[in-house]
């Protein structure tokens, strides 16, 4: 199902979230969707996290994917975990659909050789341009390109 | 070089690094839309360094460039399942899934990863840390 507004296409894709993958740092309910990053092949679990302005990566997945922290600009990222230094890199993200299309993003995301916390997907760099809804009742994440 | 070309370039250079240094105050504040705008200032002054930049390819908004239909597009609720039930005795280590079938798990991402390149047909899994 694709979703419209006024007659337009909002969103292009689908897929399934999952909501009680783990604890990630606090016990509760979250929104895991799935992503890809280049030019790693496997599809990976992200917290989707829209008060985080940046993305983050683990530091496994960055390191694997490419991703050091010497090629982008030296920063302080600050959230409800504490601060952390690291950099904001680019970086090729897909969100796979499993009805419609899939989305590629040239974006940027956080990485940190300290962060070993899992997977985030924010605003700033990857969410600002995408359009997104959600369907609790079906676990649904719906997502499409902001032109 | 001539002393009055010699010297512009040390204020452009100095003024480069002074709008650096504000950018990174911006971004470490989470302030991103103003560093953006600080950006484009630097640059409307005509400032350029290797610095600014870099800052331009970081603070870039990111660009959907390509939407495409998957040739083989994976529902993964039977892993979500996997995880919601059977993931507690593996808590620590990353794990691979196709379906319900676990296919690796490992203490690191990079052993997972090299378990998946040895298998023919290469399975294109779900992987993920269990905290």
């Amino acid at each position: 199902m694709i979703l419209t507004q006024k007659g337009r296409e909002f969103t292009c894709g689908s897929a399934r979230f999952h909501d009680s993958a783990s604890s990630h740092l606090e016990p509760g309910s979250k929104i895991f969707i799935r992503f890809r990053v280049a030019p790693l092949d496997q599809e990976f679990l992200a917290l989707l996290d829209t008060g985080a302005t940046w993305s983050i990566l683990d530091w496994e997945v960055a390191e694997l994917a490419g991703l050091h922290p010497e090629s982008g600009q030296r920063i302080r990222y600050s959230g409800r975990w504490g601060t952390i230094e690291g950099s904001v890199v680019p970086c090729l993200f897909r969100l796979p659909a499993d009805e419609g299309e899939s989305l590629e993003v040239e974006g940027s995301v956080f990485v940190s050789t300290d962060w070993r916390a899992g997977n985030f997907i924010g605003y700033r760099g990857f969410l600002e341009r995408i359009r997104f809804a959600l369907d609790p009742g079906e676990n649904r994440f719906y997502f499409g390109p902001c032109d | 070089m001539p002393r009055a070309l010699s010297i512009a370039a040390e204020e452009n250079s100095s003024q480069a690094a002074s709008y650096s240094d504000l950018i990174r105050d911006h971004v470490d504040q989470g302030q991103i839309l103003s560093a953006r705008r600080l950006l484009e200032i630097a640059f409307e002054q005509g400032l350029a360094s290797p610095d600014l930049d870099l800052w331009q390819r970081t603070l870039a908004p990111p660009k959907v460039v390509s939407v495409e239909a998957s040739p083989a597009p994976a529902d993964r609720s039977r892993e979500f399942r996997w995880l919601e039930k059977e993931s507690q005795a593996l808590r620590g280590q990353w794990v691979a899934l196709d379906g319900d079938r676990l296919l690796a798990a490992a203490e690191s991402l990079k052993a997972v990863l090299a378990q998946l390149n040895r298998m023919v047909p290469r399975p294109r899994a779900l992987v993920h840390r269990i905290d």
